[in-house]
């Protein structure tokens, strides 16, 4: 009756009978087997969740409003973290982890001579503010805002979006714009 | 005639096969030896790679297009030191005009670009500077078009210090056939100069997919 490695290869005893190519055979299929699923996690995780998402088109943005940014292209999800059809404000991650995520967004000058600052934040779920920062505004000329961070992930459907303001003595409007979210550790 | 596994494709002795089990179990020994050798390649690292460019360099008057925010002084910006390489990523010689970061291979990237810019030394006040990403065209390098944008950076300088760091990170997939990173500086000064020299930057890509 042969016995087994913990980790389920299989080799005679002294007691079986003689047989070396069969055992040979199963010894060598154990190892195959175990080595191909270690190969498909690693290729699982270097395969990380990956989303980006974008958008050119004009979005008002009201003096002194928070407001969330809207996408348009979603242009790579390899782990359905996108849909825009549903929800074109949002990353909505699908497995739990730490997650590298990047947001920018271009803000158009709206000439007012009250320039003011514009200012953005990464925002986890309904109100868990990550990065932020506040720029001065410049009254001819776009400001573009951007942030990294690291973000924890604790349950799946936990979501990601991004929220502008400013303060311009008028509404101005975001253009080119791009967000992302990768996964870098379980 | 030995037969080979299905996955790994390790040899094994079939009952009809002479029988020779030290050669049989040092074939099986040494494929197994191998795979595992290379799958620990795998296991180490994630595709990387770190270029920087050293010293100063003078940004002219742009020529090529881009649409926001509109750019008195801009250009590709030129890396000339490979720091490290495992992802298959490509710097494009100075030689050919302009200077892209080409993956070679599809996948999604994050990419963080990093620009030191001392204090203009011109008699001139900085009003703005901007750092952008855009997806240049690695089989046609000396294109300026089209470069569409990734993302971008700035900080309006103001009345304090000019000199600045710019720090951009993106994340965008890469088609690795024509695909590459371009970094452009841009600057708004008063009055306008011919020329804005930027100091040590840097561009670190890490392959976050494998297509």
């Amino acid at each position: 009756m042969p016995a087994n490695t913990p980790r389920g290869y299989t080799y005679p005893l002294y007691s079986d009978p003689i047989d070396p190519a069969a055992q040979i055979q199963d010894f060598a299929q154990d190892v195959d087997a175990d080595v191909q699923g270690l190969a498909n996690t690693v290729a699982a995780v270097l395969n990380a969740d990956s989303a980006r998402v974008s958008a050119s088109a004009n979005q008002n943005i009201l003096v002194n409003t928070p407001t969330f940014v809207t996408w348009a292209v979603e242009e790579y999800d390899n782990a359905a973290m996108v849909n825009l059809g549903v929800n074109n404000d949002r990353i909505t991650f699908t497995e739990t982890g730490i997650y590298l995520v990047h947001a920018e967004v271009n803000f158009a000058p709206n000439g007012n001579a009250t320039v003011g600052g514009r200012s953005g934040q990464i925002v986890q779920n309904l109100s868990t503010q990550t990065a932020s920062h506040v720029t001065p505004g410049i009254q001819n000329t776009a400001v573009e805002w951007a942030a990294t961070d690291l973000i924890q992930v604790n349950t799946i459907g936990d979501f990601v979006r991004v929220q502008v303001r400013h303060n311009s003595g008028a509404a101005l409007n975001i253009d080119a714009r791009s967000f992302s979210a990768t996964k870098v550790s379980a | 005639m030995p037969a080979f596994t299905v996955n790994r494709g390790y040899p094994y002795p079939l009952g009809s096969d002479p029988a020779d089990v030290p050669g049989a179990l040092q074939s099986l020994a040494e494929a197994i030896d191998d795979d595992v050798c290379a799958f620990q390649d795998t296991i180490a690292n994630r595709p990387a790679a770190r270029f920087v460019g050293t010293g100063p360099f003078a940004s002219v008057s742009p020529t090529h297009p881009v649409n926001s925010p509109p750019t008195p002084y801009t250009d590709r910006i030129p890396f000339n030191v490979e720091v490290f390489n495992t992802a298959n990523i490509v710097m494009m010689s100075e030689a050919v005009g302009y200077r892209l970061i080409w993956p070679q291979d599809p996948g999604f990237y994050f990419a963080v670009v990093t620009v030191s810019i001392p204090q203009l030394t011109l008699a001139a006040t900085t009003d703005y500077l901007g750092l952008q990403v855009r997806r240049g065209d690695g089989t046609n390098p000396t294109s300026l078009v089209p470069a569409p944008r990734l993302a971008g950076t700035s900080n309006p300088v103001g009345s304090g210090p000019q000199g600045r760091i710019l720090s951009l990170g993106l994340g965008a997939f890469m088609n690795g056939t024509t695909d590459a990173f371009s970094v452009e500086f841009r600057a708004a000064t008063n009055p306008a100069v011919s020329e804005y020299v930027i100091g040590d930057r840097s561009i670190t890509i890490l392959k976050m997919t494998e297509s």
